[in-house]
């Protein structure tokens, strides 16, 4: 199993890059496996800094860490800015980006006012869908409900043209039949906080849409960093297999932070 | 900083995310136009670019070197169409990313949008990214603000073309009357916002909710007379120039030499910056600035 941490970027006192730079390189050279940043909806919520330009501050400073988005809101932003700006993270990365798509409903304060009405899963897929061309076709080409283009150069493209790998956060049987249907099986799946039996809840929801395949699919279990020993105690009893586990800090990791992280 | 004549000179030029011009790159660059007392690095965006355009690209001419009272052409054109300059497969990295990774490497130098396509954003989720890009520059961040040219662009991009000049002066209202309220704990102004453009709708939004103009590629005579029309409806609108930033955006492919005269010419017509694009080269982009900031006397 691995282990990361998920960090809020917030900017309570003066330095902030100063500080996310000295936490990314500590988390690197303490062998950590990942860095998440929140999601958009816990970003918005905690008024916390953007988690892309978060992230790469991040990725300014180390070579090796994988470095995650654990919430990406597919249904707020349209698809040909959304993928400028994580192909461009995933560049000066150098190919480390994983994406997790929040596929829940998106909050109110962050729904593009302009925007025609629609379905939010509806427009999250396909823009998944439409950022997906974008990334790996030298002229892409998308027709959606929502989104259309033809002959679009969208430079540059991920490292190696290459798909970020593609994790969900949780969902519900129904809307995952949706997502399976329409954007495939996912790299990963994302359990946000939960119990260890809604972890394994989830588990077997992704069994049930998925069958044997979903035996492939790379699960996360993300817990705040005070519950992070309880959370090892109970992995041994829980039905499912939890390939990473990463701790949650509300803040820019201290030296302390990460040592914690890293006893854990 | 600013050349004798208290004109900031920027430097257009762009970052198009392929493996010659990578961070480290970018950082010297960044780095050398600093010391060298350049006040800016100008970066264009484009979302995406296409083979053929529809639409005709609006800034085909340039002032001449020799007289920026005349125009010269630079750009190809396909039958009637004048086209984008730009080489087959350019990149162009998120102009966010591009301004956080030069100012992570300098103190000083400023980093602009020259020009974000404001109307295809989502602004709620843009007001958080340019408050966090205000913290993460120092306030080095300078917004210029476009509607987008290209129709293909702009569809492409889920907006409405017809209605895009409204929703971005809807937007610029909204970010300067609720500005500050994404991210907590950050106390930076609001990025200087330069209008681009000189139809009568962009010299009207610029005078209204801009705090700056930057129209691109007009003559002398030209600069002057949308100077006038910026500054009277500036006073229409009870502003004061005295606090607004007007920036001549210029492509320049004459003899550096001549670099002095045509800056000075744009100062004298009421320009408080002058951003030149050289499209400097990847090899000898250093001496080129260095003679440049010569002929300008920008270092001190």
């Amino acid at each position: 199993m691995e282990h990361g941490l998920a960090s809020s970027f917030r900017a309570d006192g003066d330095g902030l890059p100063d500080r996310i730079a000295e936490a990314a390189r500590a988390a690197e050279d303490a062998g950590l496996a990942s860095w998440w940043s929140l999601g958009e909806r816990e970003a918005a919520l905690h008024r916390s800094l953007d988690p892309v330009l978060g992230l790469q501050c991040v990725a300014r400073v180390t070579d090796r860490i994988r470095l995650g988005h654990s919430g990406e809101l597919a249904a707020v932003q349209p698809a040909a800015v959304r993928a400028k700006q994580l192909a461009s993270l995933d560049w000066f990365a150098g190919g480390r980006l994983e994406l997790g798509l929040d596929l829940g409903e998106p909050p109110e304060d962050l729904v593009d006012p302009a925007a025609p009405e629609a379905d939010h899963l509806d427009r999250a897929l396909d823009r998944v869908l439409a950022m997906r061309s974008l990334w790996t076709q030298r002229r892409a080409e998308h027709t959606g409900a929502h989104v259309s283009f033809t002959g679009v150069s969208a430079l540059p493209r991920p490292v190696g043209d290459r798909v970020p790998r593609t994790h969900l956060r949780a969902l519900g049987t129904e809307a995952l039949r949706r997502v399976v249907d329409q954007v495939g099986a996912p790299h990963g799946w994302l359990a946000w906080r939960e119990t260890p039996e809604q972890v394994g809840a989830g588990a077997a929801r992704l069994a049930s849409v998925l069958g044997d395949a979903a035996d492939g699919v790379r699960l996360t279990w993300f817990v705040d960093l005070a519950d992070l020993a309880d959370a090892r105690a109970a992995l041994s009893g829980m039905s499912a297999r939890v390939d990473e586990l990463v701790a949650v800090v509300d803040r820019v990791p201290t030296a302390d932070d990460i040592d914690r992280v890293v006893q854990a | 900083m600013t050349n004798g004549d208290g004109v900031e000179i920027g430097l257009v030029d762009l970052f198009d995310g392929g493996v010659r011009r990578d961070p480290a790159f970018m950082a010297t660059f960044a780095r050398t136009a600093e010391q060298l007392g350049f006040s800016g690095i100008w970066v264009p965006e484009h979302l995406m670019f296409f083979d053929h355009y529809e639409s005709a690209y609006p800034y085909p001419n340039h002032p001449s070197a020799d007289d920026p009272d005349k125009l010269e052409s630079h750009n190809k054109t396909v039958g009637d169409k004048a086209q984008v300059e730009a080489a087959e497969d350019q990149g162009l990295l998120d102009v966010q990313q591009t301004a956080a990774e030069l100012c992570a490497a300098t103190t000083r130098l400023r980093v602009g949008a020259s020009v974000m396509i404001l109307p295809v954003r989502n602004m709620r989720t843009l007001h958080r990214e340019l408050q966090s890009l205000a913290e993460l520059t120092g306030g080095r961040f300078d917004l210029g603000v476009g509607v987008g040219w290209s129709s293909e662009e702009v569809t492409a991009c889920e907006s409405d073309f017809r209605t895009r000049g409204r929703r971005c002066t809807d937007y610029l209202a909204d970010l300067a009357g609720g500005w500050g309220s994404a991210v907590s704990g950050v106390d930076r102004p609001a990025p200087r916002t330069l209008i681009a453009g000189h139809s009568p709708a962009a010299l009207k939004r610029a005078a209204s909710v801009g705090t700056g103009w930057y129209p691109y590629n007009l003559t002398i005579s030209e600069f002057t007379e949308h100077h006038a029309t910026y500054t009277r409806l500036l006073e229409d609108n009870g502003r004061d120039r005295a606090d607004q930033h007007a920036v001549a955006g210029v492509r320049y492919t004459g003899d550096l030499a001549g670099l002095r005269q045509f800056v000075d010419r744009y100062a004298e017509a009421g320009a408080d910056g002058v951003n030149i694009s050289l499209r400097l080269g990847d090899d000898d982009y250093a001496e080129t600035m260095a003679e440049v900031s010569d002929i300008l006397g920008l270092a001190r």
